[in-house]
């Protein structure tokens, strides 16, 4: 090998055992390793050194050093979230109503909405009775910020807020419990009911029940409030 | 002598690229990734957390804070790193947290670590490893309702055996 055409001068600042072992390897003399610091240093002396070593061999020193290094990549993941604190709305749209009903002993009146997507009327479901004006279920409509399944249930009070009755103002009660009511509406059958909601579309709650008339029932006008929770 | 001294140009670039070959293909062994979401939140006005918990897998949101949110959808996240080095060295670098501001106090999205696969670990041969990433959002009172996206930047660490 021609070192004359093959050599470039670089210049290093290292003490003098590392001048010895970086000459040794950048210069190719193996003789050198056998030399003691103090060798080193006569043979080099001065602060500013010049070593002229063979090109290809520098560079593959470089890049063994480069490719023994561990390395690090950055990545970036994106992490979302929508948040809100609006909650659910519930807003009723149509009382429950039994219509006008003439019985002559023990009787149930059914308004069965547990699978309506429209108002269903009053049936006799026990006793003689008759129904002279048509009865309706109600309708509640339950909207969500967010697509969710809500639980749903019912309670009943008459005018006392005595529970799962009705009554007509005047003392007088009928049968009507929030049993029935959550059987016989949105989400009945099971305990609590449930009702899918996609976010921002109202939802349709139809309230039925089932009217527990008794013996010698008082005539009136009988009425209570029903309440629909609904909780995520 | 020209011609000589450019075979020898050719031997210093080929050793180089001998030498560092390893890295040259690490270069590019982060090879996909999967966005984490906490889904929809519904939270009360005085905040709530939301963690991810990915540490034994994929995993979905859910309530670690008062337990009033409600949260629908979400999914932890995903790198997949190649090894190309049986014994490689792999380690994820995680953030301490990021933060989002719309307005009030800052969301942030924290404890990294405690929530995704373990690191470091260990490549048994050339292939995929996957990394699922899970966090805590700590949702603060008073931001806007909206939706918020966080960039995570998280390191990995290479280490040759």
């Amino acid at each position: 090998m021609d070192m004359a055409e093959n050599q470039f001068p670089i210049k290093v600042w290292l003490s003098p055992c590392r001048k010895r072992f970086l000459c040794t390897w950048i210069l190719g003399r193996p003789g050198r390793l056998n030399q003691g610091i103090k060798g080193c240093i006569e043979n080099e002396k001065g602060k500013q050194m010049s070593y002229k070593p063979t090109r290809y061999l520098l560079l593959a020193i470089v890049s063994l050093w480069v490719g023994m290094a561990g390395i690090a990549q950055a990545v970036t993941i994106n992490a979302s979230a929508t948040i809100s604190t609006a909650t659910l709305t519930i807003n009723g749209v149509t009382d429950l109503d039994f219509g006008t009903i003439i019985v002559t002993g023990i009787s149930e009146i059914l308004i069965d909405a547990s699978a309506a997507v429209a108002p269903v009327v009053s049936t006799v479901n026990l006793g003689t009775a008759s129904i002279t004006v048509a009865g309706t279920s109600g309708l509640v409509q339950v909207t969500s910020p967010v697509d969710a399944t809500v639980d749903i249930t019912y309670s009943v009070v008459d005018g006392t807020s005595a529970a799962d009755l009705l009554d007509d103002g005047g003392g007088n009660t009928m049968g009507f419990t929030a049993a029935n009511i959550r059987a016989y509406s949105t989400g009945g059958g099971t305990t609590p009911g449930t009702l899918a909601l996609t976010a921002n579309t109202p939802a349709d709650v139809h309230v039925g029940g089932l009217l527990q008339i008794g013996a010698g029932q008082t005539p009136g006008a009988y009425g209570g409030v029903i309440t629909v929770n609904v909780v995520y | 002598m020209a011609g000589k001294k450019g075979f020898q140009y050719i031997l210093c670039l080929a050793a180089a690229f001998v030498f560092a070959w390893p890295t040259l293909v690490s270069a590019g062994n982060v090879s996909s990734v999967v966005p984490m979401s906490f889904g929809n939140i519904v939270t009360p006005p005085s905040g709530d957390q939301i963690e991810i918990n990915a540490s034994a897998g994929v995993a979905l949101p859910r309530v670690y804070g008062s337990g009033a949110s409600f949260i629908n959808g979400g999914n932890s996240g995903l790198i997949r790193v190649f090894s190309d080095t049986p014994g490689e060295t792999i380690t994820l670098i995680y953030p301490v947290s990021v933060g989002v501001n719309g307005g009030g106090a800052t969301h942030t999205i924290g404890q990294f670590a405690l929530r995704s696969t373990a690191s470091p670990v260990i490549s048994n041969g050339v292939g995929f490893l996957d990394f699922h990433i899970g966090g805590l959002l700590h949702i603060k009172s008073g931001q806007p309702d909206n939706s918020y996206n966080f960039d995570i930047t998280i390191t990995v660490q290479f280490d040759n055996p």
